[in-house]
């Protein structure tokens, strides 16, 4: 077992299968040997990290993520499967840590899984849907939005 | 404020970039300033097909040309294309100012060799890792020249199509150069016997993975002819060249694509090469394969 302390001390224990999901965990502990000292997360709280973790029990027997390739055609985002796409809806705030905790402790799937949530969120949406979608101000003057709208014309017979 | 956090996460907004198709990666950057300042970088970073339905393309590659790290010229027919580039020459003089240009495709264009070695003369970056270079008529042993001279020792993915014998001449005496080279694509001209391999040492090209070798011809009708009626078909790749190629590099490639109805297979496979291989993308079309080597190959 492999314990696990957030930011706010709150500390997990977890199956070392289930650590090792996250990179920078695996490094540790192959680096420091396994100890039964809590390893430090400084940059996750308790909520987010029981989240991580809740993610990382359900797919511990997933064979390792595959190292992207080169390529510049958008990738699929609507490959969600259920369970995953159940475990991610959460308010924003919560998606956007779970975001940053994966990206933290180098958990590739839950990276992409987060990414593939907020690009769906823009999915089809003008500027202005994005805006109120994620309560963003719009601090553009006419003239800076007129010359973005210029920029991103599309030749009209593509 | 964790939306803030993502935005100032490179990873992040790579990642999330990378899931958005052309027209919201468009949106996004018309969002605020503080998106657009994130995305317009990630938007002109990697120039695709889309780009060239922008109304304002060939400006706008002068505007944001300090973010362009990949260049994708191609098909000229393409009809998208052909209304963005309404002057090839402005392109061409955009690219070679590009600062920050990584990879660069010419592919399948048509573009006189010689303009070709201007550009490549002029290019401004320093950064370049990837050359694809397919023009109607073959590259002039110069453009070769400078592009391994001045690239050759950071290049990772080398394609070079219609080689003629001055290109074979200009790659052997550069082989032990192209120390960082993973991906290899030659297509061989018809027209000349060329041995682009005949200075390749074992010690040449330590990180090639992928290699693609293949003649350069498009008679499907021949080839098929060739198939049917089990016909002497020349080769134009030489069998010495790619034994040479292929005992240096066989045990270590991921992918091998190997396309010359001439060539013997048979004659240069040898059975004392390691196995298993670690090749995971196979493509042979070759006069003569035997059993033993698809064992080899599959095992």
């Amino acid at each position: 077992m492999v314990k696990l302390q957030s930011s706010d001390n709150e500390e997990f224990e977890v199956g070392k299968n289930v650590a090792v999901q996250s990179v920078l965990i695996k490094n540790l502990l192959e680096d420091l040997g396994e100890s039964e000292e809590a390893i430090p997360l400084p940059n996750v709280t308790g909520k987010v990290l029981k989240k991580v973790i809740e993610y990382c029990e359900h797919h511990k027997d997933d064979p390792p993520p595959l190292r992207d390739d080169y390529d510049d055609v958008p990738k699929r985002s609507d490959d969600i499967e259920p369970w995953d796409e159940k475990f991610i809806k959460v308010d924003q705030e919560l998606l956007f840590e779970i975001l940053l905790a994966s990206n933290y402790m180098d958990i590739k799937p839950l990276l992409d899984l987060g990414c593939k949530t907020v690009a769906n969120m823009i999915r089809g949406k003008t500027p202005d849907e994005i805006r109120k979608a994620f309560n963003i101000v719009d601090d553009f003057t006419p003239e800076e939005k007129e010359q973005i709208r210029k920029e991103n014309e599309w030749a009209e017979d593509r | 404020m964790a939306l803030n956090s993502i935005l100032t996460n490179t990873k992040i907004t790579r990642t999330l970039f990378s899931y958005l198709s052309f027209s919201d990666r468009l949106s996004v950057t018309a969002t605020s300033k503080s998106w657009r300042s994130v995305f317009v970088p990630l938007l002109w970073a990697e120039l695709t097909e889309d780009h060239y339905s922008l109304v304002q393309f060939e400006r706008l590659v002068s505007k944001y040309g300090q973010h362009i790290e990949s260049f994708y010229v191609l098909d000229p027919d393409n009809e998208t294309q052909s209304r963005a580039i309404r002057n090839i020459d402005a392109i061409i003089n955009s690219i070679s100012k590009l600062p920050n240009l990584k990879r660069l495709d010419i592919d399948n264009v048509e573009m006189p060799a010689q303009k070709l070695e201007k550009l490549i003369s002029e290019l401004k970056t320093e950064k370049l890792v990837a050359l694809t270079v397919d023009i109607e008529e073959p590259t002039t042993r110069k453009t070769v020249e400078t592009a391994l001279d001045r690239y050759g020792s950071q290049l990772v993915l080398l394609s070079i199509d219609k080689i003629t014998d001055d290109i074979a001449a200009a790659l052997n005496d550069r082989w032990n150069k192209l120390v960082a080279l993973e991906t290899l694509r030659l297509a061989f001209f018809l027209n000349e016997s060329q041995n682009a391999f005949a200075k390749l040492s074992a010690a040449d090209l330590p990180n090639l993975r992928m290699l693609s070798v293949r003649e350069d011809t498009n008679d499907e009708q021949l080839r098929s002819l060739v198939r049917e009626l089990r016909m002497t078909y020349p080769t134009f790749i030489s069998p010495e060249g790619l034994s040479i190629i292929l005992e240096a590099h066989l045990p270590h490639l991921h992918e091998l694509h190997l396309v010359g109805p001439g060539v013997d297979l048979a004659s240069i496979w040898q059975s004392s090469w390691p196995q298993p291989l670690a090749l995971r993308d196979v493509m042979l079309s070759v006069a003569h394969v035997s059993a033993e080597i698809l064992t080899s190959v599959l095992a």
